[in-house]
């Protein structure tokens, strides 16, 4: 029966599922490429929760679902100038270590 | 078409951003030196619309579902250029190449980095416009990703890297945890405006629990912007990496934008009625508030290096900024709720102009090479970083050791200083709020926090001089003090003057509130017109 159909609930649990394992990926992983791509699918998460909300709203308000797809665009845009910026920041330190490791840089301390 | 004018300010601030950004791909010292004139120039044209707008301009019409322009927002605008100037001329490049100063070690990425500030600034006065989700989120990543590249260009050494790398992934963590809470904000009430938001939820008897948890995302969120308690302990590291310039600028434009964000999105969490924030938001904001003066305090008493010191006392103050932000959604009544807000504006500028101060005055103290090597090279001169640094340097230089002394004694709340009045204003609605135990322990904070910032002044006035203490490894430190550089002594004797003067104005509080509450008019409804007329009649008793 119920089982059958998706309902918001599924999307928001997919959503809130990929952000999770995002956020402990990125408290737990040390390699700094793989702390980005964690944030990564913390945004893409969140971009699931926006469309099924929007899709939640499309029968009652159709700005809404405009809304919530225009909301995802923009996030998308900011993923990926944060893309652009980490790519470039971690290869400035990987000149100087030849590491990823986010232990490896310890110099600011106190 | 009606945006443009609406937002005339922020599109003349990224306009010239991008110019500079075409300027940096041109060679020669002049481009380079011509860059902040022409960031000033910016600034200023700003500064004229915005006081245009705040004395009359009309508001173009079909804009204020998505931005608003009135008092609040132009309160938040004029501050933020005023600072922003103060903060540009502490950057000023002074060098005869215009690659920089002193602190400051830009090479040829001069234009870029004055780019970058007008958009971080453009991003905050974007925060105190934007009514829309959208915009607001925007706004919010506006004001935060060119810092992290500032940070990393602003000192050609390794710590700069380090401090950039962290500064961004906690970055771009806090902004998911923002945008998931964004989600559940537009998700449960179906509208992406927050005035939109305000009228669904100031319809409802009682919050679903997942608007509850997406609210606490939202705050942890933004903690990270404020540097408050549970997202604060990447502060200390940052501010030590970056230049000492760029310091003072992030201790600043990140912390207001997460402020007013803040603000906004608390009220549109209230249903537009501050009274009527559930008990759940307002205990933990006095929780938030409370853990993070007293970190940020404690954690200042064991510093060694001024700039880390600096960001523990950046800490502290946003604590007590959020003690304002607890009575505006806690107080029962409406002028206790307008004080708390007014306390919240009026301290963000007592502290702009004094935390620019104190970082003027360390830029122009005698400095010493950088500690730091990279990649082989001889590092530039830095400014004066750790207490061994000041030891003496008020007696050998009488004129800064007074500045650096009236900042300091207005950091802790001194009397007839700006920064009294700023506590003054945040404890006075607290009190007649009945925060008492809130109030009680801002001021044991600020007792304790008077425990570091004397320090600071005790090393420089009654230390012996580095020189005159000496060994042979402080004879071979070449000692230059940088009290040449006209912009530092410009924007230290205009924050200082600011200072004064709003620190003579002692209506500043009423006056604030009655510029800001209505309009921080997220959702106008009949009944804000009735309670307007309670706090009209309540503040000309």
């Amino acid at each position: 029966m119920a089982m059958t159909q998706l309902t918001l609930q599924h999307f928001l649990a997919v959503g809130s599922i990929m952000f999770t394992l995002g956020m402990i990926g990125f408290l737990c992983r040390r390699n700094m490429i793989i702390m980005f791509l964690c944030t990564e699918l913390m945004f893409q998460g969140i971009a699931i929760n926006l469309i099924a909300f929007g899709r939640y709203h499309y029968a009652s308000k159709v700005e809404a679902f405009l809304a919530s797809q225009s909301f995802v665009i923009f996030l998308l845009v900011v993923a990926a100038a944060e893309a652009a910026l980490a790519l470039g920041l971690v290869v400035l330190l990987y000149r100087h270590k030849q590491t990823l490791d986010s232990q490896a840089w310890q110099e600011l301390k106190g | 078409m009606n945006f443009l004018i609406a937002l005339a300010p922020e599109v003349v601030l990224t306009g010239v951003a991008c110019l500079l950004f075409v300027m940096a791909a041109l060679p020669g010292a002049g481009i380079r030196r011509a860059a902040p004139w022409v960031t000033l120039l910016a600034l200023l044209a700003a500064g004229l619309m915005v006081g245009c707008r705040m004395t009359g301009w009309a508001e173009p019409e079909g804009v204020r579902e998505t931005v608003l322009l009135s008092g609040f927002a132009g309160y938040i605008k004029v501050i933020s250029l005023v600072v922003g100037v103060l903060l540009l001329l502490v950057n000023w490049p002074t060098n005869r190449d215009g690659s920089g100063n002193p602190t400051l070690s830009l090479s040829s990425e001069g234009p870029e980095y004055f780019g970058l500030m007008l958009l971080s600034i453009t991003g905050l006065l974007l925060v105190a416009s934007a009514n829309d989700m959208i915009l607001l989120f925007l706004a919010i990543e506006l004001a935060s990703i060119p810092t992290y590249v500032m940070v990393s260009i602003s000192r050609p050494i390794s710590v700069a890297q380090e401090a950039a790398v962290k500064y961004f992934f906690l970055g771009a963590f806090s902004a998911a945890l923002t945008l998931f809470g964004l989600s559940f904000l537009f998700g449960t009430t179906g509208s992406v405006t927050l005035t939109g938001v305000a009228n669904v939820i100031g319809g409802w008897e009682s919050m679903p629990g997942w608007l509850i948890l997406g609210g606490m995302m939202l705050l942890a969120g933004l903690a990270f912007k404020l540097a408050a308690f549970p997202l604060h302990f990447y502060a200390p590291d940052v501010y030590t990496g970056a230049a000492t310039p760029l310091t003072a600028f992030l201790s600043y434009v990140p912390k207001a934008a997460g402020m007013v964000a803040l603000i906004r999105v608390l009220y549109a969490l209230a249903g537009g009625m501050p009274g009527e924030l559930p008990q759940v938001f307002v205990t933990t904001l006095w929780l938030v508030a409370v853990l993070t003066m007293t970190v940020g305090n404690v954690l200042g008493l064991m510093q060694q290096n001024v700039k880390r010191l600096m960001a523990c006392s950046s800490i502290a103050h946003s604590g007590y900024m959020l003690t304002g932000v607890v009575v505006l959604f806690g107080a029962a009544s409406i002028v206790d709720r307008a004080g708390g807000l007014a306390g919240v504006l009026f301290y963000l500028t007592a502290y702009g102009l004094t935390n620019v101060g104190i970082f003027a005055v360390l830029m122009m103290l005698p400095a010493k090479p950088d500690p730091f090597v990279y990649d082989g090279k001889v590092p530039p001169a830095t400014t004066a970083e750790t207490f061994s640094d000041l030891a003496g340097t008020g007696r050998t230089h009488v004129g800064l050791g007074l500045v650096m002394a009236a900042c300091c004694f207005s950091l802790i709340g001194i009397p007839l200083t700006v920064g009294f009045l700023g506590k003054f204003y945040l404890l006075r609605p607290a009190l007649a709020g009945e925060f008492y135990w809130l109030a009680l322990i801002t001021v044991v904070n600020a007792a304790i926090s008077a425990g570091y910032y004397l320090r600071i002044l005790a090393t420089m006035f009654l230390k012996e001089p580095r020189a005159a203490a000496g060994g042979v490894e402080a004879a071979a430190e070449p000692v230059t003090a940088n009290l040449r550089t006209r912009p530092l002594l410009i924007s230290a004797i205009i924050a200082a003057g600011l200072g004064v003067l709003l620190g003579t104005y002692l209506d500043a509080a009423s006056a604030l509130r009655t510029l800001t509450l209505n309009s921080l008019d997220v959702a106008p409804r009949a009944v804000d017109s009735s309670s307007e007329g309670e706090l009209v009649a309540s503040l000309s008793e």
